[in-house]
């Protein structure tokens, strides 16, 4: 690392996994193993053996130092850049090998060059690096404009302002932070990027919470009413208003963030709208941002390591390799949404097929009992009536039974009585024919 | 593609294992107790196609030769397009009847045909599409196994409706076989008293007497009851409960298709 800052300057190792409550500690919290946060697969504390680079845990810093240094180092000073660098939500536990093959590279740079290399992570570890690169850029980029907020603002305002001005950052800044913790909160840091103004003028008093986020809410595109973001916007006014601060600010001019992280905040935001509305689930939020944000993200990159006509051939290479990672993640969503919709789909028809199949069934029960309920007490009647009446030489009732006989049959005897058969015996010629 | 090989990937795990081993065993036993019914109701219409053909071929067989001298009998089939005539007391009709009665060209064969072609129907057509659904080549992951259950469940009801079906023809066919035997035995008791006074009085019929004439009658309806029951078929296929054996299992059949074809989707 070169220039300003030193790795030893911005790396603290103690912090992430030294000490006691360093981050990894806080991550395996006294387990051997935990889930690696980028494979999904179990890794280890402690080395372990021959293998040990896929199963040993290291940390890793999503956003690399040098990457860091090199988009800040003349904007932030050391303090505030290790802070940031170090945070936990810059940080993730992964195996040895991917942190020592990542090296300086971002998380979708080293997927790339995995991808060219011929060994392409497979589609759990894609997205899960994607997702906590995003976690962390906006994490980065929200502490960053909060902290630029703060230095401008300083710098035009009076000193009893300034307190007020940088306890409103701040606030702005720390409950960022946990927002983005949470998982649903890139909603809530691209309503925060974009609305230091507004909950300045809250705490001048020129607006009311409600009508500040109603702002926030258009400010990024949309025009839904975060409950959340009221929330959060609530949360730092309160914490503003307790030191007593409302009205001792006078004016503030809206920081002046660069082109690419208005870009990023915007872009961010719809998709953020979308996720806050209902409308997509947190997953395909993060999916769209990587894919419409693809373009600002690699100009920012490429505006990092020169100026803007490399910056555009940079944005340009980095937007392939983005669609193409994102390709491969959207498919994988849709996948599973598929798998989920298609089990839904054979659960449903299944069930109504077994119902259907039960109700024929038992129909088919109920008209078997019926048929042979109706056999067996015709047929059992008449040959009780036949022997009854051969036993009583009563013939005239054996052709009685020998009728319930075929009555079972839809037929009966031909001759109904011994008289009608006297006279036909007796004819010329009798014949029968059955 | 990368997604593909993570999908394959799945890891088969204990709770896939036990939902694919209880679904196979749901339909295990249901397709075991459908072979069961199906051979016992086989060996059930086996058994009423022989007692047929013996009553055939011994008591009507009596019949007509004993009768012959008083009364020109003539046996016909019941839907008239396998008419076999007994009408004239030539040696050469008694011959051709008795030929018609013991050899193939009677409904007995034919109504034996048919009962294969219904069992082959009733059973036969659906081993296909459950073989295909309950396959045993893994992709063990969980929701493979859901949806393997899914089917199995839906399967093994086809077979349970199917066995009933199976279980309809069964009971009936032992109702008509125990029905021959009963009738049987009177018939050929009241044969064996008729018979006397037919060889004592031949073809004079005034030598008759009031009761020998009511027992030729009886002994006479009795063979007519019993052609009544050996002109039934095997199956009824135009009776109500057939009937609705077979819509029962064309809509399990269809409901199994809907199944597959969304599981093949």
């Amino acid at each position: 690392m070169e220039d300003k800052y030193t790795r030893d300057d911005l790396a603290d190792d103690g912090r992430i996994r030294d000490n006691k409550d360093s981050y990894k500690n806080r991550q395996f919290q006294g387990k051997r193993t935990m889930i690696d946060e980028y494979t999904g697969e179990r890794i280890y504390y402690q080395k372990l053996g021959r293998y040990s680079k896929n199963k040993t845990s290291n940390v890793d810093h999503v956003v690399p130092l040098k990457q860091l240094h090199d988009r800040y180092g003349n904007t932030l000073s050391k303090e505030k850049l290790r802070e940031i660098a170090n945070s936990d939500y810059n940080l993730a536990v992964t195996t040895e090998r991917i942190n020592k093959e990542k090296r300086d590279l971002s998380n979708h740079e080293y997927l790339y060059q995995q991808m060219r290399d011929g060994s392409p992570k497979n589609a759990v570890t894609t997205y899960n690096m994607l997702k906590n690169e995003i976690r962390s850029e906006v994490y980065v980029r929200t502490n960053v404009a909060v902290t630029r907020t703060v230095n401008k603002a300083g710098v035009l305002m009076e000193v009893g302002s300034k307190k007020t001005v940088k306890r409103v950052a701040y606030a702005t800044g720390k409950h960022a932070g946990e927002v983005v913790s949470a998982g649903t909160d890139a909603a809530m840091t691209c309503m925060i990027t974009s609305s230091i103004s507004n909950i300045v003028l809250i705490a001048q008093g020129e607006k009311d919470a409600k009508q500040a986020a109603i702002d926030v809410s258009k400010e990024v595109g949309g025009t839904f009413i975060s409950v959340t973001g009221k929330e959060l916007v609530g949360k730092v006014i309160n914490e503003v208003a307790d030191k007593g601060a409302k009205k001792e600010i006078t004016s503030l001019v809206a920081e002046n963030l660069s082109v690419a992280e208005i870009t990023n905040a915007i872009q961010l935001g719809t998709s953020i709208v979308k996720y806050v509305n209902d409308e997509i689930t947190m997953e395909e939020c993060a999916v769209e941002i990587l894919v419409n944000g693809a373009g600002a993200v690699a100009y920012a990159i490429g505006e990092a390591v020169a100026g803007p006509v490399a910056a555009y051939v940079a944005s340009y290479v980095a937007s392939i390799v983005m669609s193409e990672i994102c390709r491969a993640v959207i498919e994988y969503r849709n996948i599973k949404k598929h798998s989920e919709e298609r089990l839904r789909k054979i659960s449903k028809l299944a069930a109504e097929a077994l119902v259907e199949m039960e109700y024929q069934r038992q129909t088919l029960e109920q008209m078997k009992d019926q048929e042979f309920d109706f056999w067996d007490e015709n047929i059992n009647k008449g040959f009780e009536t036949i022997i009854l009446s051969a036993l009583s030489d009563n013939t005239e009732n054996v052709l009685k039974g020998l009728n319930m006989i075929l009555g079972v049959f839809g037929e009966k005897v031909l001759f109904e009585s011994h008289e009608e058969f006297e006279n036909f015996f007796m004819s010329e010629n009798p014949t029968i024919q059955f | 593609m990368l997604i593909y090989d993570l999908i394959k990937a799945d890891k088969h795990n204990a709770e896939a294992d036990r939902i694919n081993i209880k679904a196979l065993n749901r339909y295990g036993d249901a397709e075991r107790k459908r072979m069961e019914q199906e051979q016992k109701t086989l060996q059930s219409m086996q058994k009423l196609v022989n007692r047929k053909k013996g009553i055939l071929t011994t008591s009507m067989q009596e019949f007509v030769e004993l009768y012959k001298v008083i009364i020109k009998v003539e046996l016909l089939e019941i839907d008239g397009t396998r008419e076999t005539e007994f009408s004239k007391l030539s040696p050469e009709v008694i011959s051709e009847m008795q030929n018609m009665i013991t050899v193939s060209g009677y409904s007995l064969s034919n109504g034996q045909t048919m009962s294969t072609f219904t069992m082959g129907f009733l059973v036969g057509g659906l081993a296909g599409g459950i073989t295909k659904i309950i396959s045993k080549e893994a992709e063990l992951n969980e929701a493979a196994a859901r949806v393997r259950k899914k089917a199995s469940e839906v399967a093994a009801s086809q077979q349970e409706t199917i066995t009933s079906a199976l279980d309809a023809i069964y009971q009936r066919t032992e109702r008509m076989a125990n029905l021959m035997i009963k009738m049987n035995i009177l018939f050929r008791k009241n044969m064996s008293v008729v018979k006397e006074a037919l060889e004592r009085n031949g073809s004079n019929k005034k030598l008759y007497t009031k009761k020998e004439i009511q027992n030729v009658h009886i002994c006479l309806e009795f063979a007519l009851a019993i052609k009544v029951i050996l002109d039934e078929p095997i199956l009824d296929m135009e009776g109500e409960l057939m009937q609705h054996s077979i819509t029962a299992i064309m809509v399990g059949e269809e409901k199994l298709s809907r199944l597959e074809a969304a599981i093949n989707e």
